[in-house]
């Protein structure tokens, strides 16, 4: 069946009209078909798409979970690290302090003592009543090796019988897991 | 709603609305699936379904109220038996494989078992 052409101004029996109406009645018909058929596509395509998504979303969030639980447990692995291979100065709080035969120093926190002796300081350094003679200096060159950097814990009482030009205290940082 | 028996029958009513999943399929790649329904003519109602996806073995036929209104019911039979089929194909590629159904095998029919509505609805 086609549709029949009606020329313009002629009469057209009641059979060619209801034969054109027929078949627009069963092209409009096939269109419906083609349209719902095509609309069920596409939800298809959608519903494949969503459930793709809620894999990925939940494939995304596992990672995450496993992902944070890796970085926690690498910043307590780092702390423990750091903690365990020495002390780390924290130069922000380093103070300089007096130290002499008579004025003793007590450490108020694990740390470093920095001695700067003068060129012709001569004498001994004394920990927790433990006596080191500093090196007799024969020359300029000497003065270097004089420099002392003693690691020291809390409550280590420190004296010395040298001139010291300058001294230090250089606390150890507190290290935490915040701090990485 | 669709019921589908282990043998891969799917029973309805006509107008009523549901989705198939087709599981299993391969993710490496990047294919088309397609979903038609015969009558016993081998007449195609409607247009196939096609749904095109990569990287899922997963793919979920919606089939609308619309859709399945094309799935006629004479007035004289309690029933009609429609069949349908589901092919892949993947993209960039000659590869085209008609699935079997619940271990089905060739000359197998997928059975689409429809029932008159009882309800028009919306």
């Amino acid at each position: 069946m086609a549709l029949i052409n009606i020329e313009y101004g002629s009469l057209a029996s009641s059979a060619t009209m209801n034969s054109n109406f027929s078949y627009l009645d069963d092209r409009i018909s096939d269109s419906n078909t083609q349209i719902n058929s095509s609309i069920s596509s596409i939800l298809s395509n959608i519903a494949t798409i969503n459930s793709r998504l809620n894999e990925l979303s939940e494939s995304i969030t596992s990672s995450v979970s496993t992902l944070q639980g890796t970085i926690t447990d690498y910043k307590n692995k780092t702390k423990l690290l750091v903690l365990n291979s020495g002390m780390v100065p924290n130069w922000a709080s380093c103070t300089s302090l007096t130290i002499t035969s008579e004025s003793s120093y007590t450490a108020p926190s694990n740390g470093y003592l920095l001695i700067l002796p003068e060129s012709t300081g001569k004498g001994d350094i004394v920990v927790n009543n433990s006596t080191v003679t500093f090196k007799t200096r024969a020359s300029s060159y000497d003065n270097a090796a004089s420099v002392s950097a003693i690691p020291l814990k809390l409550g280590d009482v420190v004296s010395t019988t040298v001139t010291c030009q300058a001294a230090y205290f250089v606390p150890a940082a507190e290290i935490s897991v915040e701090n990485f | 709603m669709l019921v589908i028996d282990s043998d891969g029958t799917i029973s309805m009513y006509q107008g009523d609305s549901g989705e198939i999943t087709v599981n299993g399929l391969d993710e490496t790649s990047a294919y088309t699936v397609y979903f038609a329904v015969q009558d016993e003519d081998r007449n195609t109602i409607g247009q196939e379904l096609q749904i095109s996806v990569s990287n899922s073995n997963t793919v979920t036929f919606v089939l609308s109220a619309e859709f399945t209104d094309n799935f006629v019911v004479p007035k004289n039979k309690p029933y009609k038996i429609y069949y349908y089929g589901i092919k892949v194909c993947v993209d960039d590629s000659s590869i085209e494989d008609t699935l079997f159904i619940a271990n089905g095998t060739y000359g197998d029919l997928n059975k689409l078992i429809v029932y008159p509505r009882k309800v028009k609805g919306a």
